[in-house]
């Protein structure tokens, strides 16, 4: 099983800050939000986490260190790559400082590379980067990128613009460049530079954002990509859209497939169905995957007929309160789809990085 | 076996005037290219979800690259009136996807008539 999003707890700050030049250090002690870092103006009404994880005595989080997601999310969940996430940094880009926040995101890269990939040759990472500064963000993509146990660039569901826009393309070009994939996960609509999460303005509740805000995002990034030819200026690139759902996507694809016909003089560059794209360039998370209330049958169906299981990679979401267990989500699957939703399309999207164990 | 058939007068066709008339059983609409002042006649219903097809636009394609370029190509393209499909005014294929097609008829002038041959 290869698990594609296993967020790393920023348990101890001084961990991190360790990493920054001791002329900074204060600036991210200081801050009314951990390390600076924008957060939610909606709290979880019970835990973030699950709430039978082991947790560090200090902070009181699970997933603080990498003892503790070997014997959590690799060991406890029986995962033959882990591929680890930023959680609260992954707001590094949207911070309204772009000087603290390229500090900050190399800080967090040297963490990952120096206090959790040693502990376990399973362990795999994302790079972040400030996205608010291009050059910035480049820059740390190419220092990064020599480590060949970074996977990914991880950006946030919550942007400035939707990641089609010209601005980003030397960002998912660098990536593409070095055999990096491009993870979009959830999250951080509405904080520091992005823009509000639905769409219709800023959601009162937390689970009007878990349910929808969330979702929103990662929609308009994906048709973002798609509709500026994105895949075509950069034949490489790989996409992995990360805890938005899915449920939503053949609804979503086939209205555009529709429309990129009638609509193409202004985006004459379109020439294929978005659908075929898609099926080459972006793969999706599996958490959350939809309840059904049993109608599973339905939502395999409507899987299938937009590329499943060839565009599902298996995520834990660990540690959080709303993950999918493999093994519940394993059998959950038609039969011939587990194989290569938990482990042979991620071997296939990451490629040589992954370099994975032998299946256990 | 196909026939010439007489569809109207060609000085009442124009551009967006389209001539309409019913040939064995199909409707055939014959329009007026507005830049070459060429005609086309067509099967007069869209393959997508059946508009008369002769009440949209002749118009010239538009290709492009990413990066946001655009170029008007050598290719005309009738236009739906109803979602804006596009079809080959010389072959009736969709160029989005060739599975949507419609049928074209050749198309002449004598003495002033339009003959149509379907």
């Amino acid at each position: 099983m290869i698990d594609c999003d296993v967020h790393v707890q920023i348990a101890h700050p001084e961990e991190i800050l360790k990493f920054i030049d001791p002329a900074e250090r204060d600036w991210y002690r200081s801050q009314a939000y951990l390390l600076g870092l924008p957060s939610y103006p909606w709290s979880n009404p019970s835990t973030w986490f699950r709430a039978d994880l082991p947790v560090d005595p200090d902070s009181g989080m699970p997933g603080g260190d990498a003892p503790s997601i070997i014997r959590d999310a690799l060991d406890g969940q029986g995962a033959d790559v882990g591929i680890l996430t930023a959680d609260d940094a992954l707001s590094v880009g949207l911070m309204e400082n772009a000087y603290r926040a390229a500090a900050l995101a190399r800080a967090h890269n040297d963490w990952l590379r120096e206090d959790w990939f040693p502990h376990d040759e399973r362990l795999r990472g994302s790079i972040i980067v400030p996205v608010q500064d291009i050059p910035a963000a480049v820059a740390e993509i190419e220092r990064c990128a020599p480590d060949r146990r970074f996977v990914q660039v991880l950006l946030a569901g919550g942007s400035e613009r939707p990641y089609g826009d010209p601005r980003y393309l030397p960002v998912l070009e660098a990536a593409a460049a070095h055999g990096l994939a491009v993870a979009i996960h959830s999250g951080m609509e509405g904080m520091g530079l992005a823009h509000q999460p639905s769409g219709a303005g800023a959601p009162t509740f937390y689970i009007e954002w878990h349910t929808i805000g969330s979702a929103c995002s990662i929609m308009a990034h994906l048709m973002s990509l798609i509709t500026h030819g994105t895949f075509r200026r950069v034949p490489d690139l790989k996409v992995l859209l990360i805890e938005g759902g899915i449920g939503w996507l053949p609804g979503m694809i086939w209205r555009h497939d529709t429309n990129w016909r009638g609509l193409r003089d202004d985006t004459p560059w379109m020439d294929e169905p978005p659908l075929e794209t898609l099926k080459r360039h972006i793969r999706f998370a599996t958490q959350p995957l939809e309840h059904t209330d049993g109608h599973d049958e339905l939502l395999w169906e409507m899987l299938a007929a937009v590329g499943a299981p060839d565009i599902l990679c298996y995520s834990s979401d660990y540690p959080h309160w709303d993950g999918d267990e493999p093994k519940w989500l394993e059998n959950r699957l038609p039969e011939a789809w587990r194989r290569p939703v938990m482990h042979d399309n991620a071997v296939a999207f990451y490629g040589s990085r992954l370099d994975v164990p032998a299946a256990r | 076996m196909s026939d010439w058939h007489d569809v109207g007068a060609e000085a009442d066709i124009t551009p967006g005037a389209p001539a309409i008339a019913r040939i064995g059983g199909r409707e055939v609409g014959v329009m007026r290219d507005p830049r070459t002042g060429g005609l086309v006649a067509i099967r007069n219903r869209c393959p997508h979800s059946g508009a008369r097809l002769c009440l949209g636009t002749i118009e010239q394609r538009i290709e492009g690259e990413p990066g946001g370029r655009y170029a008007l190509v050598d290719r005309t393209v009738v236009v739906c009136p109803w979602h804006g499909w596009e079809f080959d005014a010389a072959t009736g294929v969709c160029p989005e996807d060739e599975a949507y097609r419609v049928a074209v008829y050749p198309v002449r002038v004598e003495g002033g008539r339009v003959l149509v041959e379907a």
